[in-house]
């Protein structure tokens, strides 16, 4: 008898725990959907919304399912594309005169900035604009950082056993020992390098003489931050300066024998855009779309799909990830129409200094 | 004595009186003609215009010959001008060296298990060439290469023995995918060759080696000249290779400096206006092949022909076969086991051990919710349609352009091959600006693209053939009462077959891998499996990548093997 009262017990608090944890969730969709009533009345009649994202896949699931539990009626259509192609697919759009995308998703600062220019993007102000942070949404709303990631230094697990002997800052990395041992994204075709590159000269920490020096490392240099974990992993360079932090730690969960770290002047951060492009086919559903991505209630799920930090401030926090604080996170500087030019100047004069074609 | 010898500019002339002449109150050759247009201008054409109307006016739709300036001014871009000449070269001579005596060997000699070489050098194309590269890194990179660890331990070198990140690796990579095009074209003019000429020389007392070197081999120039011009412009137009290789070895060719165009900050005007010089290199190739065919007669199928005698090479026989397969297993057979290898890696960068192999990733393949299913199907589906329109447009131009004496021919076979030079990523960008208004979004603007792209390879595979086939023989089936449909159904139909057949295989592989231009022109519901494998490439998970590149390969060999199964039996021996 005793034995059966405990059971019930026991069952009656798994249904309570199983009940606390439940309600949340439930809440935060009933709230979800209440706070956007308006918007979601007006997406339905619209019927769809297309979101175009250069973001991971587990990333794009996670929207989709959110969007499918709080939103029926409004259709999400998620067209993946890597950022050269989702940049190369929206320029071409736009010249042709074509608008086929309500939302556009990626991270890229610099191309944001020259679409902010053009007048690609549709300038609004969601709901919570007042309390994010400056750097985390245009001054005008013309688009909104709703994840960022890092630009951490990585390094092979199996050749360092002993994480002291790793090079501690970017200076470190000058050191003759280290030739033939790093590997870099090329600037000019990752965008990630290009960001931590420039923003570490444009910051001081950086000097054109300390990448003199580098250039007489034998980087090895590699398209993307996909290609550069895969060469620290597979210990064809042990050692890299920096790579995109959710691809280091997609392959530190699959088991691949990398790891990151800090240097001590800092991980760059980067953040993601995600903006309501001008003439909009569904503008409703557009901004419902920008809405819940920066909500705090669906960033906190996105960003642990995609690996990232989620930025409002309010936004649960990841637990499979540091404190970001814990990082030294160094802010790139805002986007700026000035890149542009900036961006060509620095190209030319590093492949001058690395001698690359 | 040589083919193309016997001839001079009497029976040059003499073939050309012998054409038909240009009717257009000839209902069939009205239609062919209307077909052809059509096809040029929009698969073509109006692209092209796109690109050429984009990157003359400015952001104010101004004309403007600023994107023109850049261009020649840029020193980057010129230096990846001239390199594209040096990688075209290389990559061209390569393939000819390996793909013509393999040819040979395969369609003219008695080595055995040719069965087994067709199917290994299949398998060396329908891997996609950016997942073929992360199989030869897997492979051959100096540190971590598996290859070179192996031979480094077994051997005792004290330095690996190859490097992958060099010039030369990007050349070998290329060569090695691109030779079959060389192959299937080169054997399957061998097998149709009327060996009545060998014979000859043969009795005239010519050795076996001299008659395959003085007179099989230019019989089958065209072939060889054709087949070489598409090396050169899929070489031109390459991607995947340049861009991940020539980035470690540190080149630059024109593909990559016009996809570095498209993005940190997108110059799309200046991309358009750097794939315009691709036109010249293309019309170039195309001049330098016509001139040396004009001079030239390869007919050699009068309809009097007999079973070809195959070379038998004795004690030979076994050597021979054992360095062919060295080869065809080098290029072919080891990346697809790197590949199968790659597939099964639990942790990628882990020692290569059992327990560190597992099916997990074909899980992921077959997982509903990434998709990968709907991609299949629909890659199936734009490989079956573009290789048929592709094989069908292509019986036509080249019919049309060899044997209707009508103006501007030359033209027409220039703006069919101008497609295969372009680079992907920007011939789907001219389609894209062509045809977003009424197809975007759908599976019909994908094939426009897959067509527009891969029509050259139907074309000059038919057009070599044609040029074999005496026009003697349509005539004599006109003068007996056929019709100009008859006589194409039962004359020169039966000849092509060989060569459409092979065209129609190629050409599906190539699609089922095609990635540039489905990279741009995909949206929700139009995916692909090569965009799929590139998601994948992008998200890190390269093991589920090579998972789907195996599927792709499957899928093609059994897409193969089912057509073969079904192949009349003449097609099968190429004959």
């Amino acid at each position: 008898m005793r034995i059966a009262t405990s059971l019930m017990n026991l069952v009656a608090v798994f249904c309570l725990a199983n009940a606390l944890c439940a309600q949340p969730a439930s809440a935060q969709a009933d709230s979800i959907q209440k706070k956007f009533s308006n918007l979601y009345q007006a997406a339905t009649k619209e019927a769809e919304v297309i979101l175009y994202t250069d973001g991971r896949q587990e990333q794009a699931q996670r929207l989709s399912e959110y969007w499918k539990a709080n939103f029926p009626g409004v259709a999400l259509r998620i067209v993946p594309k890597s950022s050269p192609a989702l940049i190369a697919q929206i320029e071409t759009e736009r010249a042709a005169g074509q608008h086929r995308v309500d939302v556009s998703h990626m991270s890229q600062p610099y191309v944001a900035a020259l679409w902010k220019q053009k007048a690609f993007y549709q300038p609004y102000r969601t709901e919570s604009f007042e309390r994010l942070r400056p750097d985390n949404a245009d001054a005008d709303g013309a688009f909104y950082t709703p994840d960022v990631y890092t630009l951490p230094a990585a390094y092979n697990t199996d050749v360092f056993k002993d994480k002291s002997q790793l090079p501690q800052s970017l200076i470190d990395f000058l050191d003759p020992r280290w030739k033939g041992k790093l590997v870099l994204g090329d600037p000019d075709a990752s965008g990630n390098t290009l960001t931590f590159l420039m923003t570490m000269l444009a910051t001081g920490r950086l000097d054109w003489s300390n990448l003199e020096q580098l250039a007489k490392q034998d980087v090895l240099f590699v398209r993307s931050n996909p290609d550069a974990v895969r060469m620290v992993a597979s210990g064809e360079r042990a050692l890299a300066p920096m790579i995109s932090s959710f691809n280091i730690m997609t392959a530190r969960m699959k088991g691949q024998p990398i790891d990151f770290y800090v240097l001590t002047e800092g991980s760059v951060v980067v953040q993601s855009l995600a903006g309501i492009m001008r003439d909009a086919p569904h503008p409703s559903a557009a901004k419902l779309l920008i809405e819940v991505m920066t909500s705090p209630q669906a960033e906190g799920s996105l960003s642990e799909g995609g690996v990232f930090w989620p930025a409002h401030p309010d936004a649960p926090a990841v637990k499979t990830l540091p404190r970001l604080a814990d990082l030294h996170p160094i802010s790139s500087p805002p986007p700026s129409p000035a890149d542009a030019a900036n961006i060509q100047a620095f190209l030319k004069k590093f492949k001058a200094v690395f001698g690359r074609q | 004595m040589t083919g193309p010898s016997m001839t001079g500019p009497k029976l040059k002339e003499k073939a050309l009186s012998r054409r038909f002449g240009f009717a257009l109150d000839d209902p069939i050759q009205f239609i062919a003609v209307a077909v052809v247009l059509l096809a040029c201008v929009a698969l073509v054409v109006l692209p092209v215009a796109m690109l050429v109307t984009y990157s003359v006016f400015d952001d104010g739709g101004y004309l403007s010959f600023k994107a023109f300036a850049l261009l020649v001014t840029d020193t980057g871009i010129i230096a990846a001008g001239v390199n594209s000449l040096f990688f075209m070269a290389y990559v061209t001579a390569g393939c000819l060296a390996v793909g013509v005596p393999i040819a040979w060997l395969v369609a003219r000699t008695d080595v055995p298990a040719k069965l087994c070489i067709r199917g290994a050098i299949a398998i060396a194309f329908i891997i996609p060439s950016f997942i073929n590269v992360i199989a030869w890194i897997f492979l051959a990179a100096p540190n971590s290469g598996y290859l070179n660890k192996l031979l480094v331990s077994w051997l005792g070198l004290s330095r690996p023995p190859f490097n992958i990140f060099t010039f030369g690796g990007l050349v070998f990579i290329e060569t090695a995918h691109l030779f079959p095009i060389v192959f299937f074209a080169v054997a399957a003019a061998l097998a149709n060759i009327d060996p009545s000429h060998e014979q000859a020389a043969r009795m005239l007392g010519a050795g076996r080696w001299r008659t395959a070197a003085t007179i099989t081999l230019p019989l089958v120039a065209p072939a060889i000249i054709a087949s070489a011009t598409l090396c050169m412009l899929d070489a031109l137009s390459s991607f995947g290779a340049p861009a991940a290789i020539g980035t470690m070895a540190n080149f630059s060719v024109l593909s990559t400096a016009i996809y570095g165009l498209l993005t940190y900050p997108p110059r799309l005007a200046l991309a358009a206006a750097t794939s315009l010089p691709i036109v010249l290199y293309t019309l170039g190739c195309l001049w330098l092949q016509q001139h040396y065919l004009r001079r030239n007669n390869f007919v050699t199928v009068t309809g009097k022909a007999s079973a070809p005698q195959l070379m038998g090479l004795g004690a030979w026989r076994y050597p021979t076969l054992m360095l062919v397969l060295m080869i065809v297993g080098g290029v072919a057979v080891l990346p697809f086991c790197a590949l199968v290898v790659l597939s099964l890696l639990k942790s990628f960068g882990s020692a290569l051990t059992i327990g560190n192999l597992g099916p997990e990733h074909y899980r992921a393949v077959f997982d509903a919710s990434f998709t990968v299913f709907p991609s299949v199907r629909n890659s199936l589906i734009l490989a079956v349609s573009a290789a048929t329109c592709c094989v069908v447009l292509g019986i036509t131009t080249a019919w049309l352009v060899e044997r209707a004496a009508m103006p501007g021919r030359g033209i027409i076979s220039a703006i069919v091959m101008v497609g295969y030079g372009f680079p992907s990523i920007i011939l789907g960008v001219g389609i894209m600006l062509g045809y977003i208004d009424i197809l975007y979004g759908t599976l019909t603007i994908i094939l426009i693209a897959y067509v527009a792209r891969h029509l050259p390879i139907a074309f000059v595979f038919v057009r070599s053939l044609v040029k074999q086939v005496s026009p003697e023989l349509e005539e004599a089936a006109r003068i007996l009462g056929a019709g100009r449909l008859r006589s194409l159904i039962d004359i020169t139909y039966p000849v092509l077959r060989p060569a459409a057949f092979i065209a129609w295989l190629l050409i599906f592989s190539l699609c089922l891998r095609e990635q540039p231009m489905s990279a741009i022109l995909t949206q929700s519901g139009t995916e692909v499996m090569s965009t799929m494998v590139l998601q994948f490439i992008e998200d890190g998970s390269i093991e589920v990548a090579a998972a789907i590149s195996v599927l792709i390969v499957v899928v093609s060999m059994a897409s193969i093997t089912v057509a073969r199964i079904f192949a009349p039996r003449e097609i099968l021996e190429m004959r």
